[in-house]
């Protein structure tokens, strides 16, 4: 009696419908990514993120699914951007203690680089495009994700699109912010490091490590002390 | 700070004389529970000052600087929350895939303006690179 089976079609109809479907695709997605970044050779253009990020979209598209479906599985993940976030306490302590002979200077770079290059976009987003909803969104595009994300959703602007601009600078960051400072002989741990943590946060860290363990430091001491100073600040303004 | 006390529970348990791997292990699994206990403890107090005395900073931020102020007090970071803070780090691109994946619902923005914004984000990272290297080399050295 093959009406009583259910047909095959309907059987996926209904696995895609399931929470644990999309949690096994999205997970398989960043393993495929994470794969390929292997080898490529870390390639800075191929982050883990960017690659199950697009096969994630491409099954989304190709099943038809809308995103409030995906999402009820995709949360299980995003919920613990929550105490990732909370976590961040441990590296800004220990920068904290790191920085203390020139925490004036350093201080002072992190705030202003750091509020030029949003203050920079925001006005050029402003007058270019003048959609409101997504020149706030550009205020947190400094910072890395997680802390972009809870940005977003605490002015009104939108996380995903957040998340694309964090993304989208972090990768051109990495790839042209040593380039520059070495371009106007500027190139130096201090400089170059600090330089890729205020601008490309933890993409630039990583760009970093790449050049040196000075580097990182200073990069990844940046790049906390810019997502906190800005979580902080922005959502008074917006 | 009745908590302070909770967090490093789990090191301060009595060892097994014979401590095999696997018990090791389990003590380390154990340990990062904890840890992962007390970082939602703290986002669970920063959701709570935040609608309490309603500040607009996130409540995971509050949250961060909650602990920030523990480990300052303290001068000392809790085990089990470092354990914790390092398990979920490296899984960060995971945890933000699903929040990236949202884009698909903002399509109509990226048709019109995805260009644009491209060019935005590059062109705005030359000037905060440019402040970032003079305040650096103001009068120094």
């Amino acid at each position: 009696m093959p009406s009583e089976l259910a047909s095959s079609e309907s059987i996926i109809t209904t696995l895609l419908q399931l929470p644990s479907t999309w949690l096994m695709i999205t997970l398989g997605a960043y393993l495929m990514g994470l794969k390929l970044y292997k080898q490529t050779n870390n390639s800075p253009w191929l982050p883990p993120v960017l690659s199950g990020f697009a096969l994630v979209i491409a099954m989304l598209w190709l099943t038809d699914t809308p995103y409030s479906t995906y999402q009820q599985g995709g949360q299980l993940l995003s919920f613990f951007l929550g105490p990732v976030v909370v976590g961040l306490a441990i590296p800004l302590f220990h920068h904290f203690h790191n920085m203390r002979r020139q925490f004036l200077r350093l201080l002072l770079a992190i705030i202003l680089g750091s509020f030029t290059t949003v203050l920079v976009a925001v006005v050029l987003t402003h007058y270019w495009i003048g959609i409101d909803v997504i020149t706030v969104t550009m205020a947190s595009k400094s910072v890395t994700t997680p802390v972009a994300v809870a940005i977003a959703e605490q002015t009104a602007g939108l996380p995903a699109l957040a998340a694309a601009f964090v993304m989208v600078t972090g990768i051109i960051g990495a790839a042209i912010i040593p380039l520059l400072l070495k371009w106007l002989s500027l190139d130096s741990p201090q400089i170059t490091g600090m330089s890729l943590g205020i601008c490309a946060h933890a993409v630039g860290t990583s760009r970093a490590l790449e050049l040196g363990q000075e580097y990182a430091a200073y990069s990844a001491m940046a790049m906390t002390l810019t997502a906190a100073l800005h979580a902080i600040v922005l959502p008074w303004l917006f | 700070m009745e908590l302070v006390d909770t967090l490093d529970l789990g090191s301060s348990a009595v060892r097994c004389e014979s401590s095999s791997l696997s018990f090791r292990t389990k003590q380390k699994n154990e340990n990062m529970l904890v840890g992962l206990f007390a970082l939602l403890v703290f986002l669970i107090f920063g959701e709570a000052i935040q609608s309490w005395i309603a500040i607009p900073v996130p409540s995971s931020i509050i949250g961060m600087i909650l602990l920030l102020i523990l480990i300052i007090l303290r001068n000392k970071i809790p085990k089990s929350i470092e354990l914790a803070a390092n398990a979920l780090a490296p899984l960060l691109p995971l945890f933000i895939i699903p929040i990236s994946a949202g884009l698909i619902t903002q399509s109509a923005i990226i048709e019109q303006h995805g260009l644009k914004l491209l060019v935005i984000l590059t062109l705005s990272l030359i000037p905060g690179v440019l402040v970032t290297a003079a305040v650096l080399r103001w009068r120094n050295k």
